[in-house]
C-alpha cells in the first residue's frame, strides 16, 4: 500500500537560552495542518552586540555552525538559492522541496538584563517616547536619549547582521520580541545581583522591542511579538511567570504560532527562483551544470 | 645535477621501504607538509548529479561571513525559447509564437461554444480566501483580498476538455515555441469579476507577477470582452498602454512578467475567465493540469505536491488583515 509521505515543517530557532523553552516542540498548524517542528540551538551568552561584527562581516561563529548543521549553509553560500551542482545533488537525495528556511532568532535579552537595565536599577525611572500603561515611579528619571543611546549601541550590530542575512538570501528571517520581564523580584535578585522594580524592568524591555521592531521592519522582516497575550495590566502573566528569565514551553508556542500566522501569509517569498531557472533550462535539454563549469574556465 | 638526482632516487626509495615496512604493521608514516600537499591535491572532484558523495574537503577554519545571493523573478520568464523560426518548425500557431516572442503576449481562439457552455456551468461559488495554502506553495493570503472577485473549482468535464485542448498538436508546438521546451498546468482557476465602480485591488491594479523562470500566464475568457467588462491591459516595452478585447474563447497568453499589466475592473458587466499558469515540463513527462485554487506555483518545481483543500477556520480567517502578501 502506498503510505502518504508528510514531513514537518522545521522552524530554526538560534539564540541565547530564550530559544530553550522552544526544545523538541512540535504541533499541527491551524492554516494547513502541518505539523511545526523547531529545530534548536543554545547559544550560551549570545548578545545584540556579539550576534555579529559589522567591521569584519563576521557572524557569532556558533551562529553559522548551526546554519551549517543544518544544511542551510555550505562553504558561506545559502543552500536554498545555490545553482551547484553539489546543492542539487544533496536535494535530490533529500526529496523535497527547497524553500527559503523560517529562521528565528532569540537575542537581546541579555543586553537589555545587563548594561541597559544597569542605568537604572532601583535607583532611577524613565518615561519612554511612546505611550505606556505602566507608570512613572517617584524616582530620578534617566533621560531617554541616554535609553535610547544604550539600547541603540546594542542592537545597532544586531540589525547590521540580520542585514547581511538578508542580503546572503534569508528572507524569512523572525526575531523574538524579548519577553515581558518576570515578576518575581526576589527571584530577579537573586539572578542580577541588583534590584530593578518590575514595571521599569517591563518598560525597559518595551522601550527595546519598541526599537528592535522598527529596525526590523525597515528590512522587511518581522519582530514576533505577542506582548497582550503575555501580559496581563501591563505586567507578564502569572501562568507564563517560570523560572525568573524564560516563558514556559507554551508561552514559546504562543509566539511561534505568532510566527506561522505571518509566514502563512508571506508565501510570495517561498518561490525558489535559482530553483526554477535551472528546471527551466533542464526541460529546455540544456545543461545549467556544464554552462556554469565552461564559465568559471 | 646527476648526482643530486641519483640521491633523491636514493631517498625515495628508503621512504618507500620504510613505509611499506610501516604499513604491514599497519602504520602510515606522513609528513606535515606531505599531508597539506596531498588533501590540497586532491579537492574534492565535482560529483555526478547521481550522487552527492564526495571527498572530505580539506579543514579549512570556517568561513563566519555569508556570499551575497538572490532570490529574484527574471526580467523575462522565457529566456531559453530559442528565437522561432516559422521556416524551420511549421506550426499552425506559427504567427503566435512569433508574436509572443515579439511583444510578451498574443491571443489565441478556442472553441467559442465550449467557452460558453463553461460559463453557465462552472459554479463561481467561492470568495477568493485560499482555501489550499500550503508551505510549498507560493500563493495568495489566507484571508480573501477582496469582494470584487469571486472564483471556484473547475469541474472534471472542465479539466478534461483542458487537458485535451493542451495536448494537442497546435498547442504543444505553441508551449514548445514560446517556452523552447513543453508546457504543463500548474493552477486552473476559475475567476469572475464583477462590475464595479471602486478603483481595483490585486489583479486589477497594475503590477508584474514575479513568475519564476519558466512560468507564464493565460487567460481563457468565457464571455465576450468589450470596453465594459474589463479587458486585460498590459504597457509594452515602450509604456504604451494596450487594451485586449476579446470574443468568447480567446485565449490571452502572456508573460505576465516581462509585462505590467492588469484585468481592469469591469465597469458595467460581470466577465468571466479561467485563469491559468503555465509552467515548464520535463521532455519525456506527460501533461498534467493542476488545480490548486488561490495558489500560484509551486515553490520547487523539481518536488510538487499538491495541496489539500481544508474548511476554512471563520474565525481565524476573520481575525486575518486582507492583504497581498
Ligand atoms: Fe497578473
Amino acid at each position: 500500500m502506498d503510505t502518504e509521505f508528510e514531513t514537518v515543517l522545521p522552524v530554526y530557532i538560534v539564540g541565547d537560552s530564550h530559544s530553550l523553552p522552544y526544545k523538541n516542540m512540535v504541533f499541527r498548524e491551524k492554516w494547513t495542518g502541518a505539523f511545526v517542528m523547531a529545530h534548536t540551538k543554545y547559544i550560551p551568552g549570545i548578545t545584540a552586540k556579539d550576534f555579529y561584527n559589522p567591521a569584519t562581516g563576521e557572524f557569532h561563529p556558533d551562529f553559522i555552525a548551526f546554519l551549517e548543521y543544518e544544511g542551510l549553509v555550505r562553504n558561506g553560500r545559502a543552500t536554498h538559492l545555490s545553482m551547484d551542482e553539489v546543492d542539487f545533488s544533496i536535494a535530490k537525495a533529500v526529496g523535497q522541496a527547497v524553500r527559503p528556511p523560517l529562521i528565528m532568532l532569540t537575542i537581546g535579552e541579555i543586553d537589555v538584563r545587563g548594561p541597559i537595565m544597569q542605568l537604572l536599577k532601583d535607583s532611577h525611572d524613565f518615561v519612554p517616547p511612546f505611550p505606556t500603561t505602566l507608570p512613572v515611579l517617584d524616582k530620578p528619571l534617566v533621560p531617554w536619549d541616554l535609553i535610547d543611546e544604550a539600547i541603540e549601541a546594542r542592537l545597532r550590530p544586531f540589525a547590521a547582521g540580520l542585514e547581511h542575512l538578508v542580503r546572503a538570501g534569508f528572507k524569512r528571517v523572525y526575531v523574538q520580541s524579548i519577553v515581558p520581564p518576570s515578576r518575581q523580584e526576589a527571584r530577579v535578585k537573586e539572578l542580577q545581583s541588583y534590584e530593578c522594580p518590575v514595571t521599569v524592568r517591563t518598560k525597559l524591555v518595551q522601550a527595546y522591542n519598541w526599537k528592535l521592531g522598527a529596525k526590523v521592519r525597515s528590512l522587511n522582516l518581522v519582530m514576533v511579538d505577542r506582548w497582550n497575550d503575555l501580559t496581563a495590566d501591563g505586567l507578564l502573566r502569572p501562568e507564563f511567570d517560570f523560572d525568573g528569565v524564560h516563558v514556559p514551553p507554551k508561552g514559546a508556542r504562543l509566539l511561534l504560532e505568532g510566527l506561522i500566522d505571518d509566514a502563512i501569509d508571506s508565501r510570495g517569498l517561498v518561490a525558489n527562483h535559482p530553483r526554477y531557472e535551472l528546471y527551466y533550462q533542464m526541460a529546455c535539454g540544456l545543461n545549467p551544470f556544464q554552462a556554469a563549469k565552461s564559465n568559471a574556465t | 645535477m646527476a648526482v643530486g638526482s641519483m640521491i633523491r632516487t636514493a631517498t625515495q626509495r628508503l621512504k618507500g621501504g620504510v613505509n611499506q615496512a610501516l604499513g604491514a604493521l599497519g602504520y602510515q608514516l606522513v609528513r606535515t607538509e606531505t599531508l597539506g600537499g596531498l588533501s590540497g591535491f586532491f579537492e574534492p572532484a565535482p560529483p555526478s548529479a547521481a550522487g552527492v558523495e564526495s571527498r572530505p574537503a580539506a579543514v579549512q577554519p570556517r568561513r563566519l561571513t555569508l556570499l551575497p545571493a538572490a532570490n529574484a523573478a527574471p526580467a523575462m520568464c522565457t529566456a531559453h525559447a530559442p528565437k522561432f523560426d516559422p521556416q524551420k518548425t511549421p506550426s499552425q500557431l506559427a504567427d503566435k509564437i512569433v508574436e509572443f516572442q515579439q511583444n510578451g503576449v498574443t491571443v489565441i481562439s478556442t472553441n467559442p461554444e465550449k467557452a460558453a457552455t463553461f460559463r453557465e456551468t462552472e459554479s463561481f461559488d467561492r470568495d477568493v480566501s485560499n482555501r489550499h495554502s500550503a508551505w510549498d506553495w507560493a500563493g495568495n493570503s489566507v484571508a480573501p483580498y477582496t469582494k470584487d472577485l469571486q472564483t471556484g473549482i473547475p469541474s472534471a468535464a472542465l479539466l478534461d476538455y483542458l487537458h485535451g485542448l493542451f495536448s494537442g498538436g497546435d498547442f504543444d508546438s505553441f508551449f514548445r515555441g514560446v517556452l523552447g521546451c513543453p508546457a504543463q498546468v500548474a493552477n486552473v482557476r476559475l475567476v469572475r469579476s464583477l462590475p464595479h465602480e471602486t478603483a481595483g485591488v490585486g489583479p486589477q491594479e497594475w503590477h508584474s507577477d514575479g513568475c519564476p523562470a519558466g512560468v507564464i500566464r493565460g487567460v481563457l475568457y468565457l464571455c465576450d470582452v468589450d470596453t465594459q467588462t474589463g479587458p486585460f491591459q498590459y504597457r509594452d516595452a515602450g509604456g504604451k498602454e494596450h487594451t485586449v478585447l476579446g470574443k468568447t474563447g480567446d485565449l490571452l497568453v502572456f508573460d505576465a512578467t516581462r509585462l505590467m499589466h492588469r484585468g481592469s475592473p469591469p465597469s458595467h458587466k460581470t466577465r468571466s475567465a479561467i485563469d491559468l499558469v503555465f509552467m515548464p515540463r520535463m521532455p519525456g513527462e506527460d501533461m498534467k493540469i493542476m488545480v490548486v485554487g488561490m495558489n500560484h506555483w509551486p515553490a520547487d518545481p523539481f518536488f510538487v505536491k499538491l495541496p489539500k483543500e481544508r474548511a476554512a477556520d471563520q474565525e481565524a480567517v476573520a481575525g486575518r488583515a486582507t492583504s497581498l502578501y
